[in-house]
């Protein structure tokens, strides 16, 4: 069995590799730190996993965005302390101050739900996407991890625990759907 | 059978005398005897024509037609609903004798932004003396970005409607294009009115192209 696995800092850290183990599957994980929706769905096609029994997509924050520079591939979310921003930092401090917006917001999260969802159903590859998007109003998600308890460090990332309760909750869902 | 053709200025029939009777939309609704619902838009983005389709019954139609714009253009939200009455403004001062409709109402909307102008471009949020857009474009876009927006959006319609079973076609005015577009629109064999735009005859070959796509 294969899984597939997105999404930004808890994607990053052990849950993939707990369900993974209790699958009994071998992991693909490309998530990143910072990610925004759009770097997770843009990586996930460009990426264009296919032969996989199983996906399991977090989204993220839905006021992060992403732009390309001559450095690659930057992530942008409303604290602004990606450390290559430099003088871009104030562009985009405007845009968070001025223009963008909820509406925004919710525009670009259900593009990322609507774009990852058909392109696995087509690849007949079962999904899961959860949020970490505490609120969010989107009920297209298969869960919001900040609905389940689960212990957190300094950093409001999972303990070593807190991957454990995620990774079986999911695995609870990817047992409904098998 | 219902028709649906969804694009920018290209598919809303910009520049012809008859719109309604002389875009590819009706001569292909003709063609096929079926009915078109066609909401197409001058100038809309990528990112719209995407929105627009998902705020869209697309379970309704036999056949969709999705003709996607150049990558540069985007869109926002206008929440605080001034910028349309901001752009007019700005049109009273360059062209004062043209005729203007009543004021535009203050209200949230989404707006386009395109860089063929620079009243595209302007919304009145000023950043140390310059338009913010106008910044945008010069120091944060970068073409991979808009090839980028291009390739999720094309994916996100093209699976949609896979999935959906629905018989669709893509279609593009992208001259550069890499994503695999059943027809591009931007080629020099179709007639072109004054603001590049296809002519009725334009419309006719278009609509032929298309017929033998199906």
């Amino acid at each position: 069995m294969k899984i597939f696995s997105n999404g930004s800092s808890f994607a990053s850290g052990k849950y993939p590799e707990y369900l993974a183990n209790r699958l009994n599957a071998d992991l693909t994980n490309i998530a990143t730190p910072g990610y925004s929706n759009r770097s997770i769905w843009r990586t996930t096609l460009e990426y264009n996993p296919k032969n996989y029994d199983f996906a399991v997509i977090q989204l993220t924050s839905k006021s992060r965005t992403e732009f390309y520079s001559d450095l690659g591939w930057q992530e942008i979310s409303p604290q602004l302390t990606h450390p290559k921003l430099g003088d871009k930092k104030k562009l985009w401090q405007y845009w968070y101050e001025n223009l963008y917006s909820d509406e925004y917001g919710d525009c670009e999260e259900n593009f990322a739900i609507e774009g990852l969802r058909d392109y696995f159903a087509i690849n007949n590859i079962p999904c899961i996407i959860v949020t970490t998007d505490k609120f969010t109003k989107s009920k297209k998600f298969d869960l919001n991890i900040f609905d389940i308890t689960f212990p957190m460090d300094k950093t409001r990332h999972p303990t070593t625990i807190g991957h454990k309760v995620i990774a079986n909750k999911i695995y609870e869902i990817a047992n409904t759907r098998r | 059978m219902r028709l649906l053709t969804l694009g920018d200025s290209w598919t809303f029939g910009d520049e012809l005398e008859d719109r309604p009777n002389q875009r590819f939309s009706t001569l292909l609704s003709h063609r096929l005897n079926a009915e078109v619902d066609n909401p197409s838009v001058c100038g809309l983005s990528n990112h719209a024509i995407a929105r627009i389709f998902l705020e869209t019954d697309i379970s309704a139609y036999d056949l969709v037609i999705i003709q996607m714009s150049q990558i540069s253009r985007t869109e926002w939200y206008d929440k605080r609903g001034t910028t349309t009455r901001y752009k007019r403004n700005l049109q009273k001062k360059l062209y004062p004798n043209r005729k203007y409709r009543k004021e535009p109402e203050i209200r949230s909307e989404w707006d386009g932004i395109m860089t063929t102008q620079d009243i595209y471009m302007s919304t009145g949020h000023i950043m140390e003396g310059k338009e913010w857009w106008m910044r945008y474009y010069e120091e944060l876009y970068h073409d991979k970005y808009g090839e980028s927006d291009e390739m999720i959006f094309f994916h996100l319609m093209k699976n949609k409607l896979t999935s959906m079973s629905i018989p669709h076609l893509m279609l593009t005015i992208n001259k550069k294009t890499k994503m695999p577009f059943d027809l591009q629109l931007n080629k020099s064999k179709y007639p072109r009115a004054k603001g590049d735009h296809p002519t009725s005859l334009g419309h006719i070959m278009i609509a032929s192209d298309i017929m033998k796509l199906l």
